[in-house]
This record gives structure tokens, C-alpha cells and sequence, in this order.
């Protein structure tokens, strides 16, 4: 009896070792497979063989953020179907896991770009931030994120990062999608816009283009302050402060929280002061939520000093402020704010170089300037592009970008040196 | 046995929290803290809402007290002109574009303003053969419409005319005319009889350069009118430059263009002037002119002249008053010295330092503080500007606390005039919109408006609720206000380009009341500069004469004077050019008043009806 009770545990335990092991060798052959199916973008093929090997594996996150990606990119998938399975896998990465960022990262990414959601895909990119800071995806698709919702005064921090880690020979190309976000914001990415469907390849961008963005934006996610903000901010731009202020008065009632979000309150207190309406401009200036810095506040803070309190000292400090940052030191028209305080305040010398100073960025700010150098950086790792980028970013005073531009022109330089040399030998 | 235990589990446990709850010295979860929070956060976003829904009713002219009514009454009066253009389909040809001009004068000096409007021309036949689109005369039949003479006509008017404007310079008693045009002018001199002769040839008084607005003054105290020219670009057939806009052909902007000089003719009195603009130092490089106006800002007795130019920064003359060694002001043969201090002053460009579009011009004391502001009229997207005046000749861009910034960003302004419509003692503003790249270009039309000022230089725009012809689309040009019918309100005569002339006879119904003053200098002169403080109960209204303004055209150059409900009799100081100050108490309001300088104020001698 006893026999044949140990003889059932033994044919049990060798059973249930065969059925883990076949299912283990089985699903390492699905990851084999899998992997070759990545190689070709057989993304169903993938989906089939990653889920039969996280039947097995299940914290894998290697292969869950595979997945996630053979889920986004099958083609013949429902998208919405999609996008909600594969955000529904990148949801197992938990917080200890080494790719939580990465995943986040591809939560961002989806967000943004398929479900056309830049709230959401902000804050998980910050998740991603949080748990790692030197994160160069994260830095990057946030970049771009601040281009296209209307906020490319935000995304220094971003590009540098992203520059810093971009290989050497490389950096033209960064360099020189940073020249595109500073003067083109609005345009700076048709291929992103091609991707989220709002520009049909070939043709031009156009303002309406990105309000159509901007307003797709608000429109997938109502709940975001931020959306709202972009398309007042939109008709603030173009002069019709009366048309974003009804966007804004409707985005109270819609928004979650919008006076806790500075993008929503500068674009308010913008508006509010373009209408004349100062005492509710400098309300909602004062109750800026959150810190109480970074160049809108600054800005916002310095024209307030000196056309509503008309402080001019403390709007000369303000806008001093204003033009040490980015985008403040191409901004030609605060600079000659400053030289009209400096003279308010009896400073007339200093005004007087203000004026020339905002004169020359003035001109510099022409369209026959940017023309040419927007032809030329089709192609910016050549010598001639790179040194005359230097130059342009040497007249405006942006010494970092001019640094990295004659880092180029040094390395471009040594190359053709060594070049020479060895034809020479 | 083992549910009476979970009975009393439980039961324990709600007591327990009962107790706890009910105890002085809890201490408040988390989640009543984020209540509080959410409740500030509520309590702001209600704020929020009632604040900007009365920002937005604020900005719906609801809340002014009589709104404007101005019925066209063109056909009515007898009244039939189009500007002719000349617009040739492709040609974009830039002086097509620009509009004509119009004056209101009083040509028989019967005491009923004439109308005079200045015609285009066939471009391409050249500029100085007789006209084929004559400019037209009309005489006001005593308030009673209009009738076409052939005054002007009479004078063998030729060229592509722009602006005019109406000045006595031989002193004879009627008024003569000065007519600019695309690279030629025309002095017009009035023979008293109804009709006119060219004095161009004899006068000296020819500006070949495209000539938009001009002013007559005096600029060297002898008494007789001298002619400030304004001119705009040098454009020809040969140098055109052909624009596409969003890949559409349209007509190229002043950008394209080198500017020509503005032009200042010395009248020598003897029917002769000399171009005297480089001596004066009014010739600038860089000044593409469109509009003038001439006035005393700083109230130094001496008038200043601003012009404003289309995307270079703007010009303020004043006149030297620094005197040589024997005493004698700073004179170059006989002949003041004017500085451009408009980038001093405050009041060249916008407060953001950018050079402004700006096309017509138009001053008032909008702010009532005895100094008069600038009101100068842009391109699209950019914004009209209000220079407030500060005194000392300072001025500062306040065209976002007056709201003038959220009424302009999609407009293009030219003709503009500052007019008290509702009688309430501040100055409004009328402005005649449309675009320039040509109709292929949307927004082309736009809509007229009539902005209310609210007493302190804020203002809202009642053009909607001002009658029919502020509901509908034009290409705006000219603007000139008067009043025709003598009625006690001013009148405005639009002219467009898509369209014939428009006159608005003012119908605002208003419980409020007027002064009407003629002011008259000793020497007959034009009163430019003249002060006027009517005293009206505890109310200062301040006034003043000014020459010139709104684009290529000429106003009634009577002030009316809006006194709110104001009905018993006011004072009426006038502070003349010459230095004397003279009060005149105890003058009945609701007329129209004769102020001869150095004498009592008399009625007007005739015309005018006296309630």
C-alpha cells in the first residue's frame, strides 16, 4: 500500500517536473521566436509568442515592454484595442523594476503620440524623471511634448540634457532641432505632427494646423488645464484675447483644478492684462500656484511692475531677470520694456544701449536672417553651417548654443585635418 | 454563538469611532485636510468664474449709457462717389489700395459745411494730363442735402489724388485747398465765387513724391499758412515689386519700398512757397507718411506736428525754443528749427519698442487730465495705440488698460476720429477698418467701429449696436467728422474703397448737452493749439483745436464739446496761442458760439441755428 502511495507522489512529482519543464523550454523557444519576430516586424507573430512566454515568465518586464511595442505597432489591430493592451502590459512594470522609466517612458510615448494626450503623458514622463533623473527619452520626448503644446519656452532643460548625451557627430542634428523650437516652435516637428495625423505629408504647416492640434488635445483630454491653456494661448498669440478668455471662463467649469497649473494661470494673467483688465490680471499673478519662478512668472511679474504699478526699478529688476534666460534673450521687444524703465527710472545711458541692443536682436529676429539659415541647416554637420550658426548665436548672446556650435566647427576642423594628413601620407 | 461575537465587534467599533470622532482633541485625518484645501481651491475657482464673467460682460457694450446711432444717409443728401481705384485685376500696383481723402469746409462761407472728396485717376495714363475721374465739390443746401457744383472740377484738377486738406493761405477769407496725390499735388485756390483755380505752378507748391495726408500751419509766426506734405513711398511702375502672401499674389507692403521724404513749403505771401524741409530739418530719411496732425501737447504755446508712418517709427516735431545770443529763437534764415523727439517723448513706437503700421492718426483728451493723446490707427495683427499724454511731452503706450489692444488685434484701422457722440464729456473714437493685400486675401472688409470711452480712457466697442452700416463688411479709407446739419453732434463721412462714400448723420439719442465753439485767432489764422476749458459745475472738460488728423482727410475744425447733463449755463476759458487767457461766464449751453480772440463770444453769424 505504503509502495504505491510513493510510487503515485514520484509519477507526480516527475509529472509535474516534466509539465514545467516542457512549458520552460517551450516558452524560452516562444522568446527565441518572438526575438526573430522583432527582427522582421512580424508583431503579431510577437504578441502570440511574448504571451505564451509570460504565461511562464510573468516578471519578465524585458519582454512585457516588448509586447506593449508589438501590441502598439500591429497594424491590423483595432488602435484604441491596441493602445489599451499595451499600456495594460507596461501597467505590470512595477516602481522597483530597472525598466520602470522605460515603460513609463513608452506609456508617454503613447499617450501622447496615439492617444493625443500631453497631460498624461507629462506626468508619466515625470514619473520616469523621478525614478531616473539623466533619463535621455524621457528629457527628449518632454522636449518635444513643450514644443507641441505651445510651452517651447520650458524645454532648455530638456534639450540640454538630450545634447549632452547625443554623440558628438551627432549633435548637428540636435542643434539643430533646437534652432527649429526656438524660432519655430509651432512647426518645429512635422514628423511628429505627421505621426499624430495633423500633418499630411508634403504639406505646409500653417497656424490653423496647430490649432487643430492644440484644440485635438483639449478635446481627448477636457479634464487637463494645460489643453485648455495651449488653445487660449493660441488666440492670445494671434490677438484675440476676448476669444481666449471665454476658452479659459469655459475651461472652469471643464478642467480639473486649472488655477493649480501655472501654464493655465500665466496664459490668464496674459490675457486678463491684454484686455486692460488689471486688478483680475494681478489677482491671479499673485496667487501663482506652486513656485514662484521660471520665466513666465518672471516676465509676467516685470511688465506688471512697470505697466500697472509702474514701479520702473522693479520692473528694470524684473525684466533683467526676463532676458538672462532663454527665451528672454532673443526677445527683442522686453528688451526695449527695459530701455523705456531704464529711462523712467533716469538711467538714460543705460537705456541707450538697452535700444541698441534690442535693435540688433530685433534685426536678427528677421525673416531674411532665419530664411537662409533654415535652407542651410537641411544640412548642419558642415563647416560653413556650423560656423555661421556660431556666428548667428554669437550676435544674439546664447553663449552655450554658440559653444556647441563651434564644438562642431573645431571637431568638423580636426577632421578635415586628419583628413588631409593621412591623404597626404 | 459566534455571530452575537461579531455583533459586539462591530457595535464596539462604531462606538469606538463615535467617541473618537465626537473627542475635542482629535486630530484631523489626512482626507480632511485635503477637504479644506478643496474647498479653498473651490471657493477660488468660483471666484474665478464671477470674475471673469464680469470681465466678459464688461467687455459687451452693455453697460454704456446711450449707445451711438448713426443712420447712412448718403443717397438722402444727394450725396453719389466712388473713389475711383483704378485697381486693375493682377496689377497690384500699391497706390490702388490706398483710398482717397475728404474735407469738410465751408467753400461760400454761408455757415453750412461743403464737401469736397478727392477722386483717383487712370494710373497708367500718367500723372499730369487732365482728370478722367474728377474730384467733386458738394454744396450743402443748409443741412437740407447736397448738391454736386463744379467748383472744384472747375480748376482742371489733375492726377491721382489722395489726401486734401483746407487752409486760407492768401488770407483772402475762403478757404483753399490743398490736394495730394500719387507723384503730384494740386493748390486750389478758392475765387470766393464758387468756383477755383490751379495755383500749383505759380505757388511752387508741386510735390512730385506720392503725397498721402497734409496740414496747414505756421511755422514761422509770420502769420501766413504754410503746408506740411506728408509723403508715403517711392513707387513706380518700373521699381513695383510683386508679393505673394500664403502663395497668393497681393499688393506688397511699405516694406518694400524705399521712403520719401515728408515736405514742408514756406509761404512767402506773395502766392509763392519754397520748399524749405531740409532747412526746418522735417526731412527725415526712413518716414513712410500716411497721416498728420498739429497741436500744442505740452501746452508750451507752441505746436508740435506728429506724423505717423507705416512701419517706421513715428515722428514727433517740436520746435526748437533754444534762442541765440541776442535773444532770437534758433533760426536758420528766418526759419525755425523742428527736432523729431517722438523716440524721447515716448511716442514713436509701441511700448514693446516695435515700429508700428500705422496709417491715420486722431488726438483728444481721452483721459481728461488737460493734456491731449494720440490715438494712432495699425496694420492687422498688430495693435491700434493709444499714446496716453503725461505733460512734458512724455508720453507712454497705454493702449492695453484703455482696451484698445482687444478691439484692434484683428483689425486694419485708417481713417480715425476722436468725437463726443453721446455729449458725455469724453472724447470716443470712430475708426474705419479694412485690409490692404487685396480682396484675394481674407479678412478684406472689415467692419467700422465706434469705441465709448468711459471717462477714464477705457473703451468699449458699441459699433454693433451703432445702426445698419456698422453691421456690414467695407474696405474703410477716409474718415472725416463734422457736423453738416448743425445740429449739435458731429457727423461722419466714411470713404471706402469697395464702395461709394457713406454719410452718418449722428442720431444718438441723449438727454446730454453741447457747446459748440468756432474759435477765430486775431491774425485768422487757424486756431491750432488753442485751448478750451469749459467749466460745467464741478466738471473741466478740456478742448483743443487741432489741425489736420485722421488719414488724407480734413474735419470741422469747430469743437463740440460734450457736457454730460450739464444744462445751466457754463464758463469758457480759452487760452489762445498768442498767450492770452480770456473767461467768458455764464454761457448757454446747447449752441454754437463765435470766439473771435481779444472779443466777447458772439453767436455765429449765420448758418447756425440758435435754440
Amino acid at each position: 500500500m505504503k509502495i504505491r502511495v510513493w510510487a503515485l507522489i514520484a509519477v507526480g512529482i516527475l509529472s509535474a517536473g516534466g509539465y514545467f519543464g516542457v512549458t520552460h523550454v517551450v516558452a524560452l523557444r516562444a522568446h527565441d521566436r518572438a526575438q526573430r519576430a522583432i527582427r522582421i516586424q512580424d508583431w503579431r507573430a510577437v504578441r502570440s509568442e511574448l504571451q505564451t512566454y509570460l504565461n511562464v515568465f510573468p516578471s519578465d518586464d524585458s519582454a512585457r515592454l516588448n509586447l506593449a511595442e508589438a501590441f502598439f505597432k500591429d497594424a491590423r489591430l483595432d488602435p484604441e484595442r491596441a493602445i489599451s493592451s499595451a499600456i495594460q502590459q507596461l501597467g505590470h512594470v512595477q516602481r522597483e523594476s530597472p525598466l520602470f522609466p522605460a515603460a513609463r517612458i513608452q506609456e508617454a510615448r503613447m499617450s501622447l503620440f496615439a492617444r493625443l494626450q500631453p497631460q498624461r503623458a507629462e506626468s508619466l514622463l515625470r514619473e520616469a524623471m523621478a525614478t531616473d533623473p539623466n533619463n535621455v527619452d524621457a528629457h527628449y520626448v518632454l522636449w518635444k511634448l513643450h514644443d507641441l503644446t505651445g510651452r517651447s519656452h520650458l524645454a532648455e532643460p530638456q534639450f540640454r540634457k538630450v545634447l549632452e548625451s547625443t554623440p558628438s557627430e551627432q549633435r548637428p542634428f540636435r542643434l539643430r532641432e533646437w534652432y527649429m523650437s526656438q524660432f519655430y516652435p509651432a512647426t518645429a516637428n512635422p514628423e511628429i505632427d505627421q505621426l499624430m495625423g495633423f500633418l499630411v505629408p508634403g504639406a505646409v504647416h500653417t497656424a490653423v494646423m496647430e490649432l487643430r492640434r492644440l484644440e485635438t488635445f483639449r478635446d481627448r483630454e477636457p479634464s487637463a488645464a494645460l489643453n485648455h491653456a495651449a488653445v487660449a494661448r493660441w488666440y492670445s498669440l494671434e490677438g484675440d484675447p476676448k476669444a481666449a478668455l471665454l476658452l479659459l471662463q469655459k475651461a472652469l467649469d471643464v478642467a480639473e483644478a486649472p488655477l493649480q497649473e501655472p501654464f493655465f494661470v500665466a496664459t490668464l494673467t496674459q490675457v486678463l492684462f491684454d484686455l486692460g483688465e488689471f486688478d483680475n490680471a494681478l489677482k491671479h499673478y499673485r496667487a501663482w500656484p506652486g513656485e514662484v519662478v521660471g520665466y513666465e512668472h518672471s516676465r509676467l511679474g516685470a511688465i506688471l511692475a512697470d505697466e500697472v504699478a509702474r514701479d520702473y526699478g522693479r520692473a528694470v529688476r524684473g525684466y533683467r531677470e526676463v532676458i538672462a534666460v532663454w527665451p528672454g534673450q532673443a526677445d527683442w521687444r522686453i528688451q526695449y520694456r527695459l530701455a523705456r524703465c531704464l529711462a523712467k527710472a533716469g538711467d538714460e545711458s543705460a537705456a541707450e544701449t538697452m535700444r541698441g541692443q534690442a535693435k540688433q536682436v530685433e534685426l536678427l529676429m528677421e525673416e531674411d536672417v532665419h530664411s537662409p539659415l533654415r535652407r542651410m541647416l537641411e544640412t548642419p554637420a558642415q563647416l560653413e553651417i556650423c560656423q555661421r550658426m556660431t556666428q548667428f548665436y554669437e550676435q544674439l548672446g546664447l553663449v552655450y548654443e554658440m559653444q556647441q556650435w563651434r564644438d562642431q566647427v573645431n571637431r568638423l576642423q580636426s577632421e578635415s585635418h586628419r583628413t588631409g594628413r593621412s591623404r597626404t601620407q | 454563538m459566534r455571530w452575537v461575537t461579531w455583533v459586539g465587534i462591530c457595535t464596539f467599533l462604531a462606538f469606538a469611532g463615535c467617541r473618537d470622532a465626537d473627542s475635542p482633541n482629535r486630530v484631523e485625518p489626512a482626507g480632511a485636510e485635503l477637504s479644506g484645501a478643496q474647498k479653498s481651491r473651490a471657493q477660488d475657482l468660483r471666484e474665478a468664474r464671477e470674475d471673469l464673467k464680469a470681465v466678459l460682460t464688461r467687455h459687451e457694450p452693455s453697460d454704456v449709457g446711450s449707445f451711438p446711432l448713426f443712420t447712412e444717409v448718403t443717397a438722402n443728401s444727394g450725396l453719389e462717389f466712388s473713389f475711383h481705384t483704378d485697381a486693375i485685376p493682377g496689377r497690384y500696383f500699391l497706390p490702388e489700395i490706398m483710398g482717397g481723402g475728404a474735407a469738410w469746409f465751408d467753400f461760400d462761407r454761408d455757415g453750412w459745411l461743403d464737401l469736397f472728396l478727392v477722386n483717383g485717376d487712370e494710373l497708367a495714363a500718367g500723372t499730369l494730363g487732365p482728370k478722367r475721374h474728377a474730384d467733386v465739390l458738394f454744396h450743402n443746401r443748409g443741412g437740407q442735402g447736397f448738391e454736386e457744383i463744379s467748383g472744384a472740377a472747375s480748376a482742371g484738377t489733375t492726377g491721382y489724388g489722395q489726401g486734401c486738406a483746407v487752409g486760407d493761405f492768401d488770407g483772402d477769407g475762403f478757404e483753399d485747398l490743398y490736394v495730394t496725390g500719387y507723384r503730384t499735388s494740386m493748390l486750389l485756390h478758392n475765387l470766393g465765387d464758387g468756383t477755383f483755380s490751379d495755383a500749383t505752378p505759380e505757388s511752387g507748391t508741386l510735390n512730385e513724391l506720392w503725397g498721402a495726408s497734409v496740414v496747414w500751419l505756421d511755422i514761422n509766426d509770420d502769420r501766413i499758412l504754410d503746408l506740411y506734405v506728408v509723403n508715403y513711398l517711392d513707387v513706380t511702375f518700373e521699381n513695383q515689386q510683386h508679393c505673394r502672401f500664403n502663395g497668393v499674389a497681393g499688393y506688397c507692403g511699405p516694406g518694400h519700398y524705399e521712403a520719401v521724404s515728408d515736405r514742408l513749403f514756406l509761404n512767402l505771401g506773395d502766392g509763392k512757397f519754397r520748399d524749405v524741409s531740409d532747412e526746418v530739418g522735417i526731412a527725415i530719411p526712413n518716414g513712410k507718411g500716411l497721416g498728420v496732425t498739429v497741436l500744442d501737447f505740452d501746452l508750451d504755446g507752441q505746436n508740435e506736428i506728429y506724423v505717423a508712418n507705416d512701419m517706421t517709427p513715428n515722428f514727433l516735431f517740436q520746435r526748437l525754443a533754444s534762442r541765440d545770443r541776442a535773444g532770437h529763437p534758433d533760426v536758420v534764415g528766418g526759419l525755425p528749427r523742428y527736432r523729431n523727439v517722438a523716440p524721447i517723448a515716448g511716442c514713436a513706437v509701441s511700448d514693446m519698442g516695435q515700429n508700428e503700421a500705422s496709417m491715420g492718426v486722431t488726438c483728444a483728451d481721452f483721459d481728461n487730465n488737460g493734456f491731449y493723446d494720440i490715438f494712432v490707427t495699425n496694420f492687422y495683427a498688430q495693435k491700434n495705440t493709444l499714446y496716453r499724454n503725461l505733460g512734458g511731452l512724455q508720453f507712454e503706450d497705454d493702449s492695453r488698460r484703455s482696451r484698445i489692444v482687444a478691439m484692434s488685434y484683428d483689425r486694419l484701422g485708417f481713417g480715425t476720429v476722436a468725437f463726443d457722440y453721446d455729449r458725455d464729456g469724453s472724447s470716443d473714437l470712430f475708426i474705419a477698418n479694412g485690409h490692404v493685400l487685396g480682396p484675394a486675401h481674407k479678412p478684406f472688409e472689415m467692419l467700422p467701429q465706434i469705441l465709448h470711452n468711459d471717462g477714464q480712457a477705457r473703451f468699449d466697442d458699441v459699433g454693433s449696436r451703432a445702426g445698419d452700416y456698422f453691421r456690414h463688411l467695407y474696405v474703410g479709407r477716409g474718415a472725416a467728422g463734422a457736423d453738416y446739419d448743425n445740429d449739435g453732434d458731429l457727423d461722419l463721412l466714411v470713404t471706402h474703397l469697395d464702395r461709394p462714400i457713406a454719410l452718418l448723420r449722428n442720431e444718438t439719442v441723449t438727454r446730454n448737452h453741447f457747446l459748440g465753439i468756432e474759435l477765430q485767432r486775431a491774425d485768422r489764422l487757424p486756431p491750432h493749439g488753442t485751448q478750451v476749458i469749459v467749466e460745467a459745475g464741478p466738471r473741466r472738460i478740456f478742448s483743443m483745436s487741432v489741425g489736420g488728423g485722421s488719414y488724407l482727410c480734413a474735419s470741422d475744425s469747430r469743437l463740440l464739446i460734450g457736457l454730460g447733463d450739464w444744462s445751466d449755463p457754463v464758463t469758457v476759458e480759452i487760452r489762445w496761442q498768442s498767450g492770452e487767457v480770456v473767461r467768458h461766464d455764464k454761457i448757454a449751453v446747447d449752441r454754437y458760439w463765435l470766439a473771435i480772440e481779444g472779443r466777447p463770444l458772439l453767436p455765429p453769424v449765420k448758418g447756425v441755428p440758435t435754440p
